[in-house]
C-alpha cells in the first residue's frame, strides 16, 4: 500500500531529470524530446551515486522494500554502492505493487504473463518518459545504428489492443520514432511512403503471412530496411506457417530482433539451431539476428552485438550488453552475493531507468559475465519436486501464454 | 482372485506395516537405522513417519473401498516415487488387491521401506506373485506385456515423470496392451473458518507440515483464513511459533541446494509482499488475497480471505490439491463459509482435519483425485500440458 503522503513527486520528478542526464551523457539521444534545461546542463551522477538515491527514494516510500532492508539487517544509509542495495525478486511484482508512487498517478501498467496461479506481475510507471529515452538510446546503439528509416513487421498484436504489454510499447514506440514517415532527413524523398505504417501482424489469435507479405512487398517499394520483431514463440509460429506458404522473405533484407525463450521444456529449442532455422526460414544471414534480453520488471534491455559491432561482421557476437545505465552481476542464489569473476550465477540487475519501482531486480536468469557483457545461460531451476510435492517454478511454468495466443494456427502442421 | 484372497492379500499388507512401525522388532530397527542413514529427513522424522503417518490396518468398511478403487487385473506394475515412503503402504495394497501378480519398481530413495514391507508380508503372510525391480529403465513390465494380457501401471510421481514413462510405453509399441493408473504430484492446503481458534488451528497445523518436512503430496503448503488481514497475520505468527517448538523435537532434515535456492527467493519475495515470520528453518508468510506456493521445508503461506472469494483464489491450483485440512471439527459447513467453499471447490481431495492430512488411512490410493485408467497415450496428453507448460516470453 502506497500512501499518498508519502510519495514526493517532486523528487521523484528530479531523480527522473538526473536518470535521463546520465543516459544523454552515456550516448543517449533525447530524441526530440524536450528537456528542462537542468537535464542537458548540468553535470551527470555517477551510476552508483544515482543508484544509491533511487534505492533511498524508493526506501522511503513505502514500496515494501523496507522489508527487504530489515530482512537483511540493513539501512539505506549503509548503502556505499550499487551492489549493496538490496535487489527485489521479480516474483515480488506478482505478489505486490512496487510502485512508489499511488495508482492514482500511473501513466501505464505493464503485465507479466498470466499464470495459473492467478497472478500477474505488475510494473506501474508513473512517466514512460525516462523509460522511453533509455529504450530508444540503446535500441538505435544496438538495433538500428545505421538508419532511422525502417520499416517494422511486428510479430506481436497492435499494442492499442494490448496496453499492458512492455514488449508491445517497445515495439510500437521503436516504430513510431524509427520510420520513414518521421526522418525529417528524408522528408523529400521518402515523401511518397510517409503512410507506412509498422505491420502488427499479429490478428484473431494467429500470425498474418498474407500481410507480412503485402508489407514486406511495400518495404521493397519504399527501400526502407526491414525490421521483423517480437517474441520467440511468436517466430517459432510464423517459421511454421513459413514452411507450407510461399516464402515472402526471399530477397527481401530484413533484420531480426528476437526476445525471450521457451520455457516449456521439451518445446526448449538449442539456440544454436534456433538461430539457423531463423536464418533459413527468414533468409538472413546471423548477423542480422539480434537478440533482446529484457522483461516486464525492467527499464532498460540489453542486446547483443550483432548489429552494433558492424552490419558486414562474419559472425555474430552473442555476448548481451547492457546499457551503461544497466548493470548485470551475477549473484550466488543461495547467500545473494557475487560470485567470482567468471562464474556463474543468477542475475542481479540494477536499471537507472527504474526510477518509481525497483533500481535493483533479482531474476532467476543464470548468467556469466564475459568481457564486453553477460552470457545468458537459461533460467534457474525452481526445486526439483521430490516425492510427490509440487514446486512454484512448476506451476508457474504452465503460465497461461503471453500475448499473442497463437494456439489456433492449422494443426495440420503437426503440434509439436 | 476370490474377495477372501484379495483381502488377505492387502492384510499381508497392512500387518507388515504395522509390524514395520514398531520399533521394537528388529526389522523396524533396521529400518529405522537405513532411512535415517539416506536421509534427508532428520532421525526424529524417520521415527515420527514410522510412528503417526503409516496406515493402520483397515477396517472392514475401508477394506471393502480398497477393493473397489483397485479393481481387478491380471498384472499390475507399480512404479513409486520417493521420499514419503510410507504412501508404499498403500500403493503396494492396492496393487496386491488389484492383481495375482505385481511387478514393482522403487526408486532408489524409497528402496528401503518398500523392500521391507514386502518382504515381511511374503515370510510372515505368504503373499505371493510380487516381484520386485530396482532397474531404473522402464522395461521391466515387458515379461507381462508378453502375456498378451491387458496390464495396469500404477505410476506415482512428478507429472513429467508420468509423461516420460508413458512415452516409454508407447516407445515399446505395447501401449494397447497397457492401461494406466497416473497420480501426479499435489499439494495440501488447509482452511480457517470465522469460527475457529486461531491458536488451535496453528497447533493443529504443525502435524501437517513436519511431516516428511513437506515433501509429500498431501502436506500443508497454503493456509486460507477466514477473515481480515489481521487475522491471518494472527494465525501466521501462531503457526510461526507452533512450528519453531515443534522443531525442537522434530527437527528439519537436509535440504537440498535446489530446495535451499528456492527457499531464500521465497524469503526475499514474501517479505516484500506481506509480513513474513521466519527463523533459520521455518518460515510463515501472510498475505493479503494472494497465493503463493512457498518451497518444501517447513514453509507455509497463509492467505487472508473472506467467503466468496476462495472460488478465484484456489481455482487455479483446483488441479494439484489432493488434500484438505479443516480447522476445528470436520463439519457440515454452510457453503457462504470459506470452508464449505472449499469442500466444494475440491470434491476429490481429501479432506480431514488439521493435523491429520498426512494420516491417510488404508482405504485405496493416497490420492482421491480422479485416475481413471488411461491409455499411455491418454496419459501423455493429459500431462503433457501440466508438465511442459506453455513457451512464455515477455508480452
Amino acid at each position: 500500500m502506497v500512501h499518498r503522503d508519502l510519495f514526493d513527486l517532486q523528487r521523484s520528478n528530479r531523480l527522473h531529470q538526473r536518470v535521463q542526464r546520465f543516459i544523454l551523457a552515456h550516448g543517449g539521444d533525447s530524441f526530440g524530446e524536450r528537456h528542462d534545461r537542468r537535464v542537458v546542463d548540468e553535470p551527470a551522477d555517477t551510476f552508483d551515486s544515482l543508484a544509491i538515491e533511487l534505492a533511498r527514494f524508493q526506501y522511503d516510500c513505502e514500496t515494501g522494500v523496507q522489508r527487504l532492508y530489515a530482512h537483511r539487517g540493513l539501512h539505506p544509509d549503509q548503502l556505499q554502492d550499487a551492489t549493496q542495495i538490496p535487489a527485489v525478486p521479480t516474483d515480488a511484482f506478482k505478489l505486490h505493487r512496487v510502485a512508489c508512487h499511488p495508482a492514482q498517478l500511473d501513466e501505464v501498467v505493464f503485465l507479466t504473463s498470466g499464470t495459473t496461479i492467478g497472478t500477474r506481475g505488475q510494473h506501474a510507471l508513473r512517466t514512460t518518459s525516462t523509460y522511453r529515452i533509455s529504450a530508444r538510446s540503446w535500441g538505435k546503439m544496438m538495433l538500428f545504428p545505421d538508419t532511422n528509416r525502417l520499416h517494422w513487421i511486428l510479430l506481436a498484436p497492435p499494442y492499442r489492443s494490448d496496453p499492458s504489454s512492455s514488449l508491445g510499447f517497445m515495439l510500437d514506440d521503436f516504430a513510431n520514432y524509427a520510420k520513414c514517415a518521421k526522418c525529417a532527413e528524408c522528408t523529400t524523398k521518402c515523401s511518397e511512403y510517409t503512410d507506412v505504417e509498422p505491420t502488427w501482424a499479429v490478428a484473431s489469435d494467429s500470425i498474418d503471412v498474407p500481410r507480412i507479405a503485402r508489407s514486406l512487398k511495400q518495404a521493397q517499394k519504399s527501400g526502407c530496411s526491414v525490421i521483423v520483431a517480437g517474441a520467440s514463440f511468436a517466430f517459432a509460429y510464423l517459421l511454421r506457417e513459413l514452411a507450407d506458404a510461399n516464402n515472402p522473405f526471399v530477397g527481401v533484407d530484413v533484420r531480426v530482433m528476437i526476445t525471450g525463450g521457451f520455457k516449456g521444456k521439451t518445446r526448449e529449442i538449442e539456440p544454436a539451431v534456433w538461430r539457423v532455422n531463423l536464418c533459413e526460414a527468414l533468409h538472413v544471414s546471423p548477423n542480422r539476428i539480434v537478440t533482446e534480453y529484457g522483461m516486464t520488471e525492467l527499464s532498460s534491455q540489453a542486446y547483443d552485438g550483432a548489429l552494433s559491432d558492424g552490419l558486414d561482421v562474419a559472425s555474430p557476437n552473442p555476448v548481451l550488453q547492457p546499457p551503461p545505465w544497466m548493470r548485470i552481476c551475477p549473484v550466488d542464489p543461495v547467500t545473494l552475493s557475487p560470485v567470482p569473476p567468471g562464474q556463474e550465477g543468477i542475475a542481479r540487475i540494477v536499471d537507472l531507468a527504474n526510477v518509481d519501482s525497483a533500481v535493483a531486480i533479482q531474476t532467476a536468469d543464470r548468467v556469466r559475465l564475459v568481457p564486453g557483457g553477460f552470457e545468458l545461460l537459461g533460467r534457474s531451476p525452481g526445486a526439483t519436486p521430490r516425492g510427490c510435492s509440487i514446486g512454484i517454478d512448476e506451476i508457474l511454468s504452465r503460465e497461461l501464454p503471453a500475448v499473442p495466443v497463437l494456439p489456433r494456427i492449422s494443426g495440420k502442421k503437426g503440434e509439436s | 482372485m476370490t474377495p477372501e484372497q484379495r483381502q488377505h492379500r492387502v492384510l499381508a499388507v497392512a500387518n507388515a506395516a504395522a509390524s514395520l512401525a514398531d520399533p521394537s522388532s528388529p526389522k523396524g530397527q533396521e529400518l529405522r537405522r537405513q532411512l535415517i542413514e539416506h536421509g534427508p529427513l532428520s532421525p526424529e522424522g524417520v521415527h515420527l513417519a514410522l510412528r503417526h503417518h503409516i496406515a493402520p490396518c483397515p477396517n472392514e468398511m475401508q477394506l471393502r473401498q480398497l477393493l473397489k478403487v483397485a479393481g481387478q487385473a491380471p498384472y499390475v506394475h507399480v512404479v513409486l516415487s520417493g521420499n514419503v515412503f510410507v504412501a508404499g503402504v498403500q500403493a503396494m495394497a492396492v496393487a496386491v488387491a488389484a492383481a495375482p501378480k505385481v511387478t514393482v519398481r522403487l526408486s532408489r530413495r524409497d528402496s528401503v521401506f518398500t523392500r521391507y514391507l514386502l518382504e515381511i508380508a511374503m515370510e510372515e503372510s505368504a503373499l505371493d506373485g510380487v516381484v520386485l525391480r530396482d532397474s531404473v529403465a522402464i522395461d521391466t513390465v515387458r515379461e507381462a506385456f508378453e502375456q498378451g494380457q491387458m496390464s495396469q501401471v500404477h505410476l506415482y510421481g512428478r507429472d513429467a515423470t508420468m509423461v516420460a514413462i508413458a512415452r516409454n510405453l508407447c516407445d515399446q509399441g505395447r501401449a494397447h496392451q497397457m492401461l494406466v493408473r497416473a497420480h501426479g504430484a499435489g499439494i495440501g492446503v488447509g482452511v480457517v473458518g470465522a469460527r475457529e481458534s486461531i491458536q488451535s488451528a496453528a497447533v493443529d497445523a504443525v502435524a501437517d507440515i513436519i511431516a516428511f518436512d513437506q515433501r509429500g503430496c498431501l502436506s500443508l503448503r497454503i493456509v486460507f483464513v477466514q477473515g481480515d488481514y489481521r487475522r491471518a497475520v494472527a494465525f501466521g505468527k501462531a503457526l510461526f511459533d507452533a512450528l519453531q517448538h515443534a522443531s525442537q523435537t522434530v527437527p528439519l532434515g537436509t535440504l537440498y541446494d535446489d530446495e535451499r535456492i528456492e527457499r531464500q527467493r521465497y524469503l526475499s519475495t514474501c517479505c516484500i509482499a506481506g509480513e513474513l515470520f521466519y527463523g533459520q528453518n521455518v518460515a510463515v508468510s501472510v498475505a493479503d488475497k494472494r497465493v503463493w506456493l512457498p518451497p518444501v521445508g517447513r514453509n507455509v503461506h497463509v492467505v487472508a480471505c473472506h467467503a466468496g472469494e476462495l472460488h478465484e483464489l484456489l481455482r487455479p491450483l483446483q488441479p494439484y490439491v489432493s488434500a484438505l485440512g479443516i480447522a476445528g471439527a470436520e463439519r457440515d459447513a454452510p457453503v457462504d463459509d470459506v470452508v464449505g467453499e472449499a469442500k466444494q471447490l475440491l470434491p476429490d481431495a481429501r479432506v480431514s482435519c488439521l493435523g491429520f492430512m498426512q494420516r491417510p488411512v488404508l482405504d485405496g490410493f493416497v490420492d482421491k483425485r480422479q485416475t481413471p485408467l488411461l491409455r499411455p497415450d491418454q496419459v501423455i496428453s493429459r500431462y503433457s500440458e501440466r508438465a511442459e507448460g506453455n513457451p512464455q516470453s515477455r508480452p
